[in-house]
Parts: structure tokens; sequence; C-alpha cells
């Protein structure tokens, strides 16, 4: 007898089939002979320091041999796969409660609507410039930090902002799966993910105790919420262990400016007044030294609210993934060093003037001149492939949008003069090249030229001024094209840490 | 509003897709696919493969639409036969990296080539289960009526990009076997085919395939 299904049944019973199948991997692996046999993983980052236990302030921590060290979250990817699956119901849950009457239709979904978004497949979606370049990486930032904070290595948690924007994309909503909310939430997510993560390590105080323990803990939640869960619900943030040292910059260096900023319109300032605008900047780890593999263990950020736009207006991450001295012999100092590394990055520029969102690879060479211990001359050059960009549009075109999205190139080139690690004088030239593949048919090449120049007026204390050129000449198919510039200008106080 | 659809063969791809890629995965005996040491097998790994895709090509005008499904009415569905070719480097126990080129079988109208990079992932080392993710450029061949009446090619780049999932069967012998499952994604802006301009032309495609890699 021939059993008859119809195709969304057959399917539908296909799809169990696999997600079954797929369990049996999963369980076996739980009995891998290599995990039952190798019992307990010697420390990889870090331990109780002797001072420590001398003390009487280190807390033992159970380690049942899924800790990398005492400090180190426990290896659970089951869970932290778990957690990806509850950061989208939770997402859908403030959905649902909280948006607008006649948009909470779009969050009630069932197997149907999967079913139907599975099997449509992607398209571009018209959300605003915000939600799609900041909302959606932050939101893949948490996926990504449910790895992290369960133990996972960068690489290892990747998949998972991979797998949280897929499942978010088919199953929590009723709009079509977005191509680029899938790209976007992926690697924007990583970017974003991983620099909050490392910075939430950088609050955390894991040998201190008491209120000012408990507040730093909190502090750090707020930047990683994920990871900071994790650790009350492990107790690990009560527990007194030495942090591991993967999360222990081999620097450290920032800036908080505040100041007013003037952005003229071709080559005018005329319509321009002053907006206040508050930025910090972050350098984490020693970018341009060092041979290392493991991922974001230098990044730099800054990150501008107010100055005229949303009240994030700017926020960029340059995390190196791996670098490689380029000769010099290893572990002898050198009063002149040049290195190489690949990166990752992540644009957000919302402005009166423009918007630049963008997701890139990049691969830089850079020198070092040490004049004296305080001072230093660093030059880089380097360019990348920019996966997915979204540009305002300057014609509307297709999608009921006000942004181009499309791939391209990025290159660049800056010199910079530091005094005690901070910038004193800098010069960069960046410019990026954007072929749109949804929106208005074009190609846009921004070129960006940007001086420096940081005083020190007392102890840590600056003043700073900037001054930045912008450039941007859209080519499009058909109708004319289009030049437009910006002048920048910026005046701002800066303490430095 | 449930989203009303011409029937397609799509269930029908992703059940094959499913099972092949099920089945697979649940085949638990393989001594090798449990095997903890993985011997060296040396860096470089050629990966040729074949398999059946169901495809489907839509744009934002393509159709009068619904508000649930924009263009619907107006997408094209086809079945196709996929052909690749990977040279990839095992970068460590649980990833391979590499590029991969992918040919489909004619379309009524247009023929397809995907030449990506591409990452598999292993999060078992020890096991065959893989997932697969590749970024990289789509060219179109399509035939297009010219201002003159004649028929012409046009020829039309854009971006792609993959995800699927995967079992290698004997993972650790010179030559090894993995069927796979992967969805194809790819755009190409505006495309002016015969008279028509279709604008945001977007392409997916499902794949279930099987690979031959020789390690």
């Amino acid at each position: 007898m021939r059993l008859h299904l119809r195709p969304s049944r057959r399917a539908a019973l296909a799809l169990a089939v696999l997600i079954v199948d797929l369990a049996v991997p999963v369980s076996a692996s739980a009995q891998d002979p290599a995990s039952v046999t190798t019992g307990y993983t010697p420390p990889v980052f870090g331990s109780i320091s002797p001072a420590l236990l001398d003390a009487g302030l280190a807390s033992p921590v159970p380690d049942n041999g899924k800790r990398a060290c005492p400090g180190c979250p426990p290896r659970r990817p089951f869970w932290a796969l778990a957690e990806v699956i509850g950061i989208n119901l939770l997402y859908e849950g403030i959905n649902l409660a909280f948006k607008p009457a006649d948009e909470k239709i779009y969050y009630r979904t069932y197997p149907k609507i999967w079913w139907n978004n599975i099997s449509y497949g992607f398209e571009w979606d018209d959300n605003t410039f915000m939600i799609n370049q900041w909302g959606h990486p932050y939101q893949g930032g948490t996926y990504f930090s449910a790895g992290r904070g369960n133990g996972l290595s960068f690489w290892e948690s990747a998949p998972l902002s991979a797998f949280g924007a897929l499942t978010w994309e088919y199953l929590a909503e009723r709009h079509k799966p977005s191509l680029n909310d899938l790209i976007v939430t992926t690697l924007g997510g990583i970017a974003l993910g991983e620099m909050f993560h490392r910075s939430a390590w950088l609050i955390r105080d894991t040998a201190d105790t008491g209120k000012s323990r408990m507040t730093r803990e909190i502090i750090a939640a707020v930047f990683d919420p994920i990871t900071g869960i994790n650790r009350f619900i492990d107790r690990d943030a009560l527990k007194v262990v030495e942090k591991p040292a993967e999360y222990v910059p081999s620097a450290l260096v920032a800036a908080f400016d505040v100041g007013a900023l003037w952005r003229g319109e071709n080559l005018s300032y005329r319509e321009s007044t002053g907006e206040p605008f508050l930025q910090a900047n972050v350098g984490y780890g020693t970018p341009s030294q060092g041979r290392s593999k493991a991922p974001f263990d230098a990044f730099l950020v800054s990150l501008r609210m107010g100055g005229g736009g949303g009240a994030i207006s700017e926020l960029r991450v340059r995390g190196r993934l791996n670098g490689v001295p380029v000769g010099g012999t290893p572990d002898k100092p050198a009063r002149h060093t040049l290195h190489f590394m690949t990166l990752m990055g992540y644009d957000y520029d919302n402005n009166s003037a423009y918007q630049f969102g963008g997701q890139d690879f990049a691969a830089a060479l850079t020198s070092e001149w040490r004049f004296t211990p305080t001072w230093r001359l660093v030059t880089t050059a380097g360019a990348g492939f920019l996966v997915l960009g979204a540009i305002d549009s300057l014609y509307v075109a297709g999608p009921d949008r006000e942004y181009d999205f499309g791939p391209g190139l990025n290159y660049g080139a800056g010199m910079e003069l530091t005094r005690w690690r901070h910038p004193f004088l800098r010069a960069n030239y960046s410019a990026v090249w954007l072929h749109a593949v949804d929106g208005a048919q074009a190609d846009h090449w921004t070129q960006n030229i940007r001086l420096d120049f940081l005083v020190p007026v007392k102890e840590r204390v600056g003043v700073g001024l900037t001054g930045e050129f912008i450039r941007r000449k859209s080519y499009y198919d058909g109708v004319d094209d289009v030049l437009q510039r910006f002048p920048q200008l910026r005046v701002y106080l800066s303490w430095m840490y | 509003m449930d989203v009303l659809r011409p029937q397609t063969r799509l269930p029908g791809a992703l059940a094959v897709l499913a099972v092949t890629v099920g089945l697979a995965s649940a085949a638990p005996g393989s001594a090798d696919a449990q095997q903890v040491a993985a011997p060296d097998r040396g860096k470089f790994i050629l990966g040729i493969g074949g398999g059946y895709a169901a495809t489907k090509t839509d744009c934002s005008n393509c159709g009068s639409g619904e508000e649930e499904a924009p263009g619907e009415e107006g997408a094209t569905y086809e079945d196709v036969a996929i052909v690749s070719i990977s040279p990839m480097w095992r970068v460590n126990a649980k990833a391979v990296a590499g590029a991969e080129v992918q040919l489909e079988s004619s379309r009524e109208n247009a023929r397809v080539l995907y030449v990506m990079g591409t990452v598999r992932f292993h999060p078992w080392a020890s096991r065959g289960f893989f997932i697969r993710a590749g970024f990289g450029l789509v060219q179109v061949k399509s035939k297009l009526l010219l201002p003159d009446g004649t028929g012409g090619t046009g020829t039309y780049r854009g971006i792609g990009f993959d995800y699927g999932i995967g079992w290698e069967f004997l993972k650790n012998k010179a030559i090894s076997l993995a069927p796979y499952g992967s969805h194809y994604v790819s755009t190409l802006g505006s495309v002016k085919v015969e008279d028509f301009e279709r604008v945001n032309v977007i392409g997916n495609v499902w794949v279930a395939g099987i690979r031959v890699f020789f390690n």
C-alpha cells in the first residue's frame, strides 16, 4: 500500500526527521570518549594567585572540568543554544507586549507562518536605518554573548549569532525573512557582541568583594546582559578568583570628550549651528604589536552621542582577528616595528547630513617608530571588503526605504603621533566604495580626510580640535550623479584614562 | 492573514534535502565518524559535488503582490541540477575554509554561476556533522530582447551567500563523502530582461547535494 501525504505534510514530516536526527549527534557528543577521558582541563587562562589564597580571599570554585580557568565561565554549548532561543522568545514577548496593537499581528506566528517563511526565501526589508543598522547588530550581539558567556570561544560563538538571526527571521516574524537582517545581525552581532563582552570584563573585578564588587558586576551586566545573568545564576558574580587572563588587555587607553560640533554643507558653514556631543574612544590592547590569534584581543571603539543626529550618531568598532609582526627579532625590543593584521569592522553613522552603516573585513600594515618611551609615531595603511553596507538614498527607488544596500570595498591610510599612547596629532584618510544592489541603482564613493589635534592641558585633561572633510559622489544609472561635501569641525575637552 | 501562494515544488525539494541530511546524520555506526584522533591528512582539500536544487526568482515589481507576500505572484520556480568544485584548506581540527565555484544547469532563460568564499565548521572535531556558510559573487547570464528586436544575452553580477548543514562520512580517509543541504541567496539589483526592467532581483536556491572530498 502506498502512503499518500500532501506536500506540506510530507515536508513537515521530513523536517521532523531532520530535527530528531540532528539531536542524535548532540546527545552522542555528550558521551564523546574524548570528553569523558580527558577529565580536568588544565587552566588555559589565569589561575588563582597564591596571594589570594594566602589572604583567604579565594573561594573554592567547583570545577568539574568544564572551566578553562577558575574565573572562566563553565563550557556549556547546549545551554548557550538554549539561551539564544530564550533571547528570541524574550524579544518576541517584548514585541507582543509593547508594540502598538496594529503591529502585534506581525509577531503572532505559528507553524504555518514558519513554513511560509522558510519556503518563501529571503528578501530585502524596509525597516528604519536605526533598527537595521544598530538594533539588529545589538540583537546579534546578545546571541553571540550567549556563547561567550557559556565558555565558548569567539569562533564557536559566531555561528550562534547566525543561528539566532536565522531562527528570528524564519520563526519570530510574519515579515518575510530579510537578507540584510541576516547578514547585519550575524556580522554586526559578532563585532558588537565581542566588543561589549570584553568591555564588560574590563569593569568586573573578580578579586573584589562586597558592595563595590556587586556594583561592578551590575554595571558590567548592563554592557553584556547575557554573561551578566549567567554569572549571577552560577553565583560566579560572588566568587573571588583571579580575572581570566583572556580578558586582561595588554594595554588600555580611553578618552572621553565633551564639546561642540559644526557640520557644514557644500563647503559652507553658514547654515550650521554648534551641536553638543559626548564621545568615548577606547583602545583595548595593542593592535599594532605582537603575534596574536585571539580575535579582538585588541580593538578600537569610538562612540558619539549627539552632534546632530540620533542619540547615537556614530559607533565604530575595529577588532583585530589576528596579527603577526613583520621582520624583526621576536621578544627583542626594537625602535621600529612592522606589523600585519586582519580586522573585523562595524560602522554606524547616523547624523543630520548622511547615514552610513557597514560590516567589513580588512587587512592592515602598521609601522611603529618609538622615539622615546613617551612618544611614538604609528602609520597604517589598509584595505578591505565591505560585506554589506547601507547608505542614505539621494534618489528614492524600489523599496519603501530611505537608504540603499550593497557590498563594496574600503581603503585608507593614517598617521598618528602619540604621547603616552594617546593621540597628540593624527591625520587620516579613508574611503568606501559601495555598489548598491537594493535601492536606487548606483555606485557610491565616500572619502573622508580628518585631522585631530589634542593638547594636554593639565594631567589627564586636554583640549582637542578635529577638522574633517567628507566627500561623497554617487554615480547613478539613468539620472544625474550627485556630489556632496560636508566639512566638519569639533572642539572639545578631553579626559584621558 | 495567511499567505496564499501558488503551489510550488519547494516542499518536495526541502523534503528531499531534509531526509537526505537527516538520514545521513542518523547513521551512527560508522567507526570512522567516531574516531577521536584524526590522522594528519594535510591541509589541502578538493571538493567536487553535485545535486538537485529548487530555485525561486523574484523581484519588487514582478507581480502585483499582497501585503504579506509582495511580488509572490511574479516569482518563477524552476528545478535545476548543480555541480560544484571547492578547493579548501584545513584551518584547524574544526574549521575548513576556501573557495567554491558552483554552476547550475540552465534555467528557462538564465544560467547562474556562484564564486564564493566558503567555510565549513565541524562543532565536534571527531564527528562528521558540519555547518557551512559562504559569501561571494553571483553571475547570471540571461537571454534578453534587444531594442532592435533581436535576441541577445546579458550578463549580470551581484552578491550571494549560502548557509547549510551536512554530514561528512569517512572524515579521516583520503576520500570522504558529504551529503549536505544548503540555501543560496543571491541579489542582483535591477536587471533588464527582454523588455521589462526587474527591480531588486533576488534569487533563493535550496540545494540537496553530495560532495566528494579529496583530503
